[in-house]
């Protein structure tokens, strides 16, 4: 029974190829990987060809990775071609299955990762509390999960929230997984990070060593798929025991202006030095203007430092809103300076205490005191549900940046 | 300069035994060592009774040290006599400072924790939120503490403050202290914390887990002080990076049923064999009955598994009371069988959702419906604010008991 696999796998499936070394490596890795995991025994029983062959195609793929990972592999070019081929041959087949979890909050945004692939399949946690407050979670069918890939999306919208996800998270790893991820769109933060006197506690820093300690699984150290971190300093927060995998919802921006009517008339403008270093490579392909706070007596106002907004249609583009001070600002002086019409893109709409209200929707010709379109991102999914069909405001969705990134 | 102080401390006892002779060498020798390593603490030796005090608390160090370690050391008698005699003498002096900061529903109990002992200065942190509702912290004159003996005095009652607390909890250690406690009152978890399925989340058992994870500070791991924990086996959550210290009340209640005026007609009640395994042996001079829970077709009722209530005036001792429905329904079956009066102690009254109003106060005669005393100590800060001057409560306070827990 055990030897019938790797001869079929050889025989039927690469016979004609010319890279005979590399079957042999496939098939011995095979033998390898049955011998450890035994959830898998029971899915080669039946003959179903096809399935077998993607089981086949799947190490090939696994190798493929470790060689670029390691740098060191003479046969990696082979590997590579190989893994090419058989992904164009079977695209399906190549899909990593992942298991979704996700809180009460990111619901609506887990069943639209869900409808970007088939590879990911949605599962529920048991959201209680005990009546001390503390929470009563329950993860069903914890045995089911052994041995596949499972993410956890998570939403740290208040401090509340965060301890009752962190057990979950803490949980998920060590119930027999092929690896976990962590998808936290939005890494939250209080606004001041500078640590400027000894005393100053950084909340942001604390975060990321909570993170940095969970447990890790038997595939490995968590992933951490996170858009547009606040400061880029936080980058440097994690410790080693976790994988950070920054990503930006600017290229979301990017094909939404490609569809404007007036797309060759944009021009895009950073509210500070900040959202310069942060964004201007990705968006290098546009006029851009830099405005910058400075100081004036007691007055702190903004000035435009450099770029002409004359006659153009301004997208600000920032990485979140809080109370939306800068925005306005902004607004006023661009179009003061002659902009057309004002738009504004940031990627997380934190907006405490409803202050998305105080963005109006400029219908034509009133770029001084409304906004044309305002884009977020569904990172912040208690604000998606406040401005929700709700002119300037216009959703971005992650959805499928975080499919891709589940495929990682 | 530097070669003043050793010699006074040694002619300073050359009417000591020969042994106390080579002691005192070792001791100057570590003097030194001190000295070098410590900047913080030179000015303090400038003045001579200063310096005296100093070199006491050396020697207690090393007796305290080869008291842990077990090692067979000949010198150990001399070492505990010397300790005993220079305690005896110079009994101010010996008291470690402690800088103790608190949280703001910890601030009573902090006040009186430094009014038992000179050695302990009240300090405070600014406690601030962002707009976005995430904590704004400031530790002021935090370079002040700088090899100074740190406490911080917790209460994590909701999932939202332990949010708060953490940051704090976090930053305090790197700080460049001397050492740093974290005293935890009350150790809080969700009710189920048995496992019973896979998926199963044990609260408690994350929270150990964000304590284990405390930075290490330049004077060691954290030190945590916590009471009567609720399940045995969460002595073992924490890891080797904090060194937790489990203290009771019981010591508390002890004394004040000694200054009943019915003090020779007590005995102790268990609710349940928990609570037996955990408190017996410190109770074990008073009379005891146990009760158990036990199931008569759909029903759970309380019954007397062992131990007789008949005319006594019976105190059912637990760790902690949430709706109480335990304690009321053991009352009922004690006063059934006989009791005449019928007291309760636990040393955590975490009482969600007013349910501490079910307890009336029995002001003679009606031991069936009605409590004598109920005695909480002051773990739980929102509770004590709520029954406080409430017959039949009376509060406890941990105070000294976390005062001398601050100075080992």
């Amino acid at each position: 029974m055990a030897a019938t696999p790797p001869l079929q796998s050889f025989s039927v499936l690469h016979s004609n190829k010319p890279s005979h070394s590399l079957l042999r490596p496939s098939s011995n890795k095979n033998r390898t990987f049955f011998s450890f995991t035994s959830n898998l025994r029971c899915e080669i029983k039946g003959f179903d060809f096809e399935s077998h062959r993607g089981w086949t195609i799947e190490r090939v793929s696994d190798m493929s990775k470790d060689s670029t990972n390691s740098h060191t592999n003479p046969s990696s070019p082979l590997l590579s071609v190989s893994a090419v081929t058989s992904a164009s041959q079977f695209p399906t087949k190549n899909a990593k299955k992942v298991v979704l979890f996700y809180c009460a909050e990111t619901k609506a945004l887990a069943e639209k990762i869900a409808a970007e692939t088939d590879a990911i399949e949605l599962r529920s946690i048991s959201w209680g509390k005990f009546p001390d407050g503390f929470p009563n979670i329950f993860i069903p069918n914890a045995q089911g999960i052994r041995g596949m890939h499972v993410a956890f999306l998570a939403s740290f919208s208040s401090p509340a929230v965060i301890f009752e996800q962190i057990p979950v998270i803490y949980a998920l790893p060590k119930l027999f997984i092929a690896s976990f991820t962590l998808v936290l769109p939005f890494f939250p933060t209080g606004t001041s990070e500078r640590m400027e006197d000894e005393g100053d506690i950084a909340t942001a820093f604390t975060l990321a060593r909570l993170l940095s300690n969970i447990p890790i699984s038997r595939g490995g150290p968590t992933s951490l798929v996170t858009f547009d971190i606040h400061a880029l300093q936080e980058r440097f927060y994690f410790g080693d025991n976790i994988l950070p995998c920054f990503e930006s919802g600017i290229p979301l921006l990017k094909r939404r202006l490609q569809d404007l009517p007036d797309s060759d008339n944009i021009s895009v403008a950073f509210p500070d030095d900040g959202a310069w270093k942060r964004f201007h490579k990705q968006l290098q392909h546009f006029p851009t203007i830099v405005c910058a706070k400075v100081r004036e007596g007691d007055q702190r106002i903004v000035r435009i430092k450099e770029g002409d907004p004359r006659g153009r249609h301004i997208v600000i583009v920032d990485d979140l809103v809080q109370s939306g001070g800068t925005l306005i600002e902004c607004q006023k002086v661009l179009a003061a300076h002659g902009a057309t019409k004002i738009s504004a893109y940031v990627t997380h709409g934190i907006f405490p205490n409803k202050s998305w209200a105080r963005f109006g929707h400029d219908n034509g010709g009133h770029p001084e005191s409304a906004f044309t379109y305002f884009w977020i991102t569904d990172s912040c999914p208690l604000t998606v549900k406040d401005v929700m069909n709700r002119p300037p405001f216009e959703i971005l969705s992650l959805a499928s940046s975080i499919s891709a990134s589940l495929q990682i």
